[in-house]
């Protein structure tokens, strides 16, 4: 199984692993050889399988009884695309997958693997059953359950498709289980689920270089009789025997011996390695030296970035609605103060004159208007008799003085009188426009005035000063929140700026951890290397313990198939010779070689060479049946044959030998047939020896593509 | 030209127009600006006034006039208050027998004179018309 692995620094990695610990005794080797030879040769038959949508096949379920040794025959009838190759196609891709196409020979035979890998591809999807598809289906199955020696085996192969019914190397999906629990056998970690699971049905059933000697088609087996498939020929016989399984593994621990000697002989790659690491190490050192330095440029920024945020958030925040409060005030106040202002205005034009014209003119008028108040009292009495009386008076008044005195008296009361009448007619004449006015209005109206101006005016300035205030601390206070707003706006500016800064310096950092996991790895990588050659050197006298053991390993195998090759070839020519002798009526042929190459010589009775001459179709079938009956012989006696139109070129004689020769083959025989290849007395023949038969028919969908369904039974015609 | 002397009547002047000269009349309309005054008659009332402080007879030359102003709206729509105005005025000329064309004219002196002395006591004033206000309370207790 190790010769089957892909990646080969894998697979040598394993061998250093093995023959870094094991020690090879030949003699042990030998009988483990022969043991994984015999483990090859095993029996096993066809228990059953499930299709869903494959090909024909919408659903099918056929069970193939496997314990009656005595029916050893499943007869399937079916005409001419009613599925039986779908069959065939199922047991062959539900065993061996793209192994089919690789190494079963169903791919074109001179492709690379890639071609055949495609090939495969499109053969899965074309079978994908066309009316499944269009409703919208995109998945089909095969699952095909096997009796094994020591149990069961079901291998189930799904394969996904996409809406263009493409299909994807990843989209197949294979399970196989174990056992009457049927229990899911684990893929080993670290190897690939295909090829483990190609390994495990190689080593259960047959390798997939196997299909042509027992899952084929009765028509083209004949290709198998001609001699330019001896490669075919000779891969089938070498997988019957497991000798490419260990041809394959000669030629990996060869691969590996050359491989693992030339590192050990070169000491140019020591040399290198160490120069390669002393390189990566200081590539290493480098990429630390930088991260330390790139490390403190970050932690710098983060720290300023801290200081910026702690600062920022020692600003005073003041919330929009304290913001907004203050400006409602400082709007309430301006809008008063506008008012104040003009109110203040009227009243200023009205009172202030009466503070601004002064004092003295103010005093005059008033004392001019209450003159021409009190001459209108005068006017109002008669002055002679006013001053008649005033004499009068003061006659009357005591002590009393003389008569001389007395008239000197009433005659400075006339002359004052006199004057004081001449004064009131000249200030009546300056306001006579107010003849007929209330002067006591006006002069009260200008004591009214003062006193208004007084109150009044030093009230509003005082108002206008405290709204004024406000105003002002409602701009203080908003001068204050700009500023803030300001200071928070340089800061977030600042901070910007560190992110930015910080961001690129985390890149760098990012950057360079990658670097530096790229050369620890590439470094780790190189020293294991050299420590695992030093080990090596260390290890042994000779310097090369496992070239040593790898080598021992591959003469052994080598000397092995030396030995059992001619054996078994020799036993195989035998082993056709006879079979070809029970199935051909003809009797020409007596011996038959088989070469180590594949190539097959037919002698007669007399030691001729008769290989080259002409054989007909029929005869060449009966060839290849000899061939494949012997072949599948070697593999043990019971691995199952699968033939799809057995008998189509043989005939009368030939058909009878060959239904013979599966009756009493001891192998499971599964024949897909047609109703005239196997019927009337070829069906007699065999019907005692029948384990199971059913018959395909096809149903058509109102002239859309149908199906084919599986009935119980043989052909009416049997039942008839 | 008329020759004819109108004696003073408050009826008159109440309805007679008041100009001063050209000139004081934009002073006029500048302090109005500056002080953010709504009518043209405040500023002159204040001038007015002011002038009526100096004792002495304004005499300004007068070459053209501006815009006018009723009386009732100069002095006042109130009757005592523009007896009050009259009987300043004229108390301030110590002229007997005014008529109504001299104390029109009169009153154009004193408005312009009292621009000029509002100019000059006011020009640094700020704050519009509360600096005003302050600033001739302080000078005129």
């Amino acid at each position: 199984m190790l010769g089957s692995h892909k990646n080969r620094r894998r697979l040598f990695l394993r061998f250093d692993s093995i023959f870094a610990s094991a020690t090879i005794e030949p003699e042990e080797l030998r009988t483990q050889i022969a043991a994984v030879h015999d483990g090859l040769r095993r029996r096993c038959q066809f228990k059953r399988i499930r299709m869903t949508n494959w090909k024909a096949f919408d659903a099918a379920d056929l069970e193939f009884p496997t314990t009656a040794s005595d029916r050893p025959i499943v007869l399937i009838g079916g005409n001419n695309g009613n599925g039986k190759t779908s069959i065939l196609d199922a047991l062959i891709a539900g065993l061996y997958g793209a192994g089919s196409f690789i190494d079963g020979g169903r791919g074109s035979a001179q492709s690379s693997e890639v071609v055949r890998r495609a090939e495969y591809r499109s053969f899965i999807e074309r079978a994908l059953h066309k009316p499944a598809y269009d409703r919208g289906e995109r998945m089909s199955s095969v699952v095909v359950e096997l009796s094994i020696p020591n149990g069961e085996m079901e291998i189930e192969r799904r394969w996904y498709f996409d809406d263009d019914g493409q299909l994807y190397e990843d989209d197949e999906e294979v399970v196989i289980r174990l056992g009457e629990d049927r229990d899911i056998v684990a893929v080993p970690q670290d190897e690939d689920p295909i090829s483990f699971y190609e390994s495990l049905i190689a080593s259960i059933v047959a390798p997939a270089s196997m299909i042509p000697f027992f899952l084929f088609d009765g028509e083209r087996v004949v290709e198998l009789g001609r001699k330019d498939v001896r490669e075919q020929v000779r891969i089938g016989i070498e997988s019957a025997l497991g000798i490419s399984s260990l041809k394959r593994l000669a030629a990996d621990l060869s691969d590996y011996v050359k491989d693992r000697s030339r590192d050990l002989v070169d000491e140019d790659v020591d040399l290198e390695l160490r120069r390669d690491v002393t390189g990566l190490e200081s590539r290493q050192a480098e990429c630390l030296r930088n991260r330390d330095g790139i490390e403190a440029e970050a932690t710098a920024l983060k720290q300023r970035r801290d200081v910026i945020v702690h600062d920022m958030g020692a600003l005073t925040s003041h919330s929009f609605k304290d913001r907004h409060e203050t400006l409602e005030t400082k709007h309430n106040a301006s809008q008063q103060l506008t008012a104040l202002r003009n109110e203040m205005a009227a009243t200023a034009s009205r009172l202030l004159p009466y503070l601004l014209l002064g004092k003295p003119l103010m005093k005059r008028t008033v004392s001019a208007l209450e003159k021409v108040a009190s001459s209108r009292v005068l006017e109002s009495n008669p002055s002679e008799l006013a001053l008649d009386n005033l004499l009068k008076a003061l006659d009357k008044i005591e002590p009393k003085v003389d008569m001389a005195t007395g008239s000197m008296i009433k005659e400075r009361v006339r002359s004052a009188w006199t004057v004081s009448r001449h004064a009131s007619v000249a200030d009546q004449s300056r306001h006579k426009y107010l003849e007929r006015y209330d002067v006591e209005r006006v002069v009260q109206g200008l004591g009214q005035g003062v006193q208004d101006a007084k109150v009044q005016l030093p009230e509003f300035l005082r108002q206008a000063k405290e709204l004024g205030q406000i105003i002002r601390e409602s701009d203080e206070s908003l001068q204050f929140e700009e500023g803030i707003e300001a200071a928070r706006s340089r800061y977030s500016a600042v901070l910007r700026e560190i992110n930015g800064e910080l961001e690129a310096v985390e890149r760098k950092l990012r950057e360079n951890a990658q670097q530096l996991w790229h050369v620890e790895n590439e470094l780790a990588v190189k020293r294991t290397n050299l420590e695992r050659r030093s080990i090596q050197r260390r290890g042994t006298a000779a310097g090369l313990p496992v070239v040593d053991a790898a080598t021992t390993l591959r003469i052994e195998i080598l000397n092995a198939i030396d030995q059992i090759v001619p054996e078994y070839y020799a036993a195989l020519a035998e082993k056709v010779s006879s079979n070809y002798r029970q199935l051909a009526h003809k009797t020409v042929i007596q011996r038959i070689e088989i070469k180590e190459d594949g190539s097959v010589r037919i002698f007669d009775a007399i030691g001729n060479d008769i290989s080259q001459a002409e054989a007909s179709a029929g005869e060449n079938q009966i060839f290849a049946t000899s061939l494949i009956s012997a072949v599948g012989g070697l593999v043990g006696s019971q691995l199952p044959l699968v033939i799809d139109t057995p008998l189509g070129r043989l005939d009368t004689g030939h058909r009878e030998r060959v239904l013979d020769f599966f009756k009493n083959g001891g192998s499971q025989v599964i024949i897909l047939s047609q109703p005239e290849e196997v019927g009337g007395r070829y069906y007699d023949q065999i019907a005692d020896s029948i384990s199971a038969e059913y018959t395909l028919s096809y149903r058509s969908n109102d002239g859309l593509l149908g199906n084919t369904v599986l009935e119980d039974g043989y052909f009416k015609q049997r039942a008839a | 030209m008329s020759t004819v002397r109108y004696p003073l009547q408050l009826g008159d002047i109440a309805r007679a127009d008041f100009r001063t000269s050209l000139l004081a009349d934009h002073e006029n309309s500048r302090f109005q600006r500056e002080w953010g005054l709504a009518f043209r008659y405040q500023p002159a009332r204040l001038a007015i006034s002011v002038s009526l402080s100096d004792p002495t007879t304004p005499s300004i030359p007068i070459e053209a006039y501006g815009k006018p102003i009723k009386g009732d709206t100069l002095f006042g729509q109130d009757e005592s208050d523009l007896a009050a105005w009259i009987a300043l005025i004229i108390e301030h000329s110590c002229e007997d027998n005014l008529s109504r064309r001299e104390f029109q004219d009169l009153v154009a002196q004193h408005w312009a004179r009292g621009l000029n002395m509002l100019e000059l006591q006011l020009s640094k004033v700020e704050n519009g018309i509360v600096g005003v206000v302050e600033n001739l309370l302080a000078t005129h207790p």
